[in-house]
């Protein structure tokens, strides 16, 4: 797809570094299989035991790092529940063995980059000590593949960073002395090959670990980022938004983290697999209300 | 200005990191299109077909649509909603204008598609009556409508980017793509306006292929 004419500035960056780190990406240039398999497929899930906790986050206001010119600075996020901890290379193997055209070797083109599952060490098999560790190197549509297989669905933009701002002690952490800098150390550590085992950190505020500190992670609506409240112009919008003046229409530019994952969220595609970029699932919780997230 | 210094090199710093192993999607496309006897084999769709995503869609009469079913057509696609007051009717302009210059002996080779990303307004009735008040032939032209899981995927796949507002509007890249009869994007033309030479010429490509 010739995205690249769609954020001029971005395909410099992949361009730099691809030569930087091509490494990583040079040994898998074999020719996928051809399958028949359709992609959906009618697997059993797992039984409820078998996943990811669901912690319940209570309706709650949030503040936008790039609120639209016409919308309001802050809005409320309705009630949802969140997986504690994103998941894991044991659970995503389930997930391949049961629906096999989401195997290393069978996964097509449209759905995920050649660098899907990378790490692991064959279709069926992710590295030693790796079962515990976030599943990496995963596109959003395999995310969200995931999600729909065990019936829930990726968190949204709004209800991540709702969830993602709280600290151990509060809701808003980024009000707290330290907590942005502690965000921002681990973002300037280099990647480690296997991220640590999810729940290895104390759980935040609503009991939900692993925001910050393993992986970045998939949301649903990655790709409203660079798109503000104006449909106009938007190649020239992306130039505006990005780097530079990104952080003068921010509503908090000294949100340095929350800025970053803008940042990356903007640069990606539903095919990218990214070597320390994971996700959670999330689900509505058994409530009338309608989500008043967008 | 010290701040926003420090943002950019930040954001240039973390990209390094974190954007490593990702690679444009496009670079697979040709060496597995090579190996694909495409018309050959009608039953397996190419690798980066968009008619992989299995959505379920609406068309402007209503009737159940899958992407496949344009499978063996040249389909033109914008991605639009039909209260937008500036964008979309410049895309239909533009679209149109295309279809102008597409020779006559082609032009029943192509499908204008347009989808809509609103799901909650654009039902099939609003997208039959936006239809017949632009003219937009049904033999040559479909309106889907589909639900939000539908809509982020073709999105996504297209590479559009899209969101909401609190007014139930959309913000939206304004693309044009040409897929071939495989699905694959074979172009795609970005921008209001912008000069349609390249999608022209891929509509005709596309249309001599077989």
């Amino acid at each position: 797809m010739n995205l690249s004419l769609l954020r001029p500035m971005y395909f410099v960056f992949v361009l730099v570094i691809t030569a930087l780190l091509c490494g990583c990406a040079e040994p898998n240039t074999q020719v996928r299989p051809q399958e028949t398999a359709a992609q959906s497929e009618t697997s059993t899930p797992p039984h409820a035991a078998e996943l990811t906790r669901l912690i319940p986050v209570p309706a709650g206001i949030h503040r936008p790092l790039y609120p639209g010119k016409d919308e309001p600075k802050e809005f409320s996020v309705a009630s949802f529940s969140l997986e504690e901890h994103p998941v894991t290379n044991a659970q995503y193997l389930n997930f391949v063995a049961a629906n096999p055209s989401w195997q290393r070797s069978k996964a097509r083109a449209l759905f995920a980059d050649e660098n899907y599952l990378v790490h692991w060490n064959s279709d069926l098999d992710f590295p030693t000590d790796g079962a515990n560790s976030p599943v990496t190197n995963v596109s959003w549509f395999a995310a969200r593949a995931y999600a729909e297989w065990i019936g829930r669905r990726l968190p949204t933009l709004a209800e991540w960073e709702y969830v993602g701002v709280a600290s151990e002690l509060s809701a808003y952490g980024r009000d707290e002395d330290g907590y942005n800098q502690r965000i921002l150390n681990w973002y300037a550590r280099p990647t480690p090959m296997l991220p640590d085992p999810v729940l290895s950190s104390p759980p935040n505020f609503y009991g939900v670990s692993d925001m910050h500190g393993l992986v970045w992670e998939w949301v649903d609506d990655f790709n409203t980022a660079l798109v503000t409240g104006e449909s106009r112009g938007d190649s020239g919008l992306d130039r505006n938004l990005f780097c530079g003046s990104g952080s003068i229409g921010a509503a908090d530019p000294s949100d340095y983290a929350a800025f970053m994952r803008f940042a990356l969220r903007s640069s990606l595609e539903a095919q990218y697999t990214v070597r320390n970029q994971g996700f959670r699932c999330a689900a509505d919780n058994d409530l009338t209300s309608e989500q008043a997230v967008h | 200005m010290k701040k926003i210094l420090i943002a950019t090199a930040l954001l240039c710093s973390i990209d390094l990191l974190i954007i490593s192993c990702s690679t444009q999607p496009e670079e697979a496309a040709p060496c597995c299109s090579t190996e694909e006897p495409a018309a050959a084999t009608p039953t397996t769709l190419p690798d980066t077909s968009l008619y992989l995503l299995d959505s379920e869609w609406q068309d402007e009469s209503a009737s159940a649509r899958q992407l496949d079913d344009f499978r063996g057509e040249v389909v033109v696609a914008a991605m639009v909603f039909t209260n937008c007051a500036y964008a979309c009717p410049r895309i239909l302009v533009d679209l149109q204008a295309i279809e102008e210059q597409i020779p006559v002996e082609q032009r029943d080779q192509v499908r204008w598609l347009l989808v809509s990303m609103d799901s909650e307004r654009d039902t099939p009735e609003v997208l039959n009556a936006y239809a017949k008040e632009n003219s937009l032939d049904s033999e040559r032209w479909t309106l889907l409508h589909g639900d939000d899981f539908a809509v982020r995927g073709i999105a996504a796949a297209l590479g559009v980017r899209y969101k909401k507002d609190v007014n139930g509007n959309f913000a939206h890249s304004n693309l044009i793509t040409v897929l071939d009869r495989e699905g694959r994007i074979a172009h795609q033309l970005v921008g209001l306006g912008t000069e349609p030479t390249p999608s022209i010429e891929a509509i005709k490509a596309a249309c001599v292929e077989e």
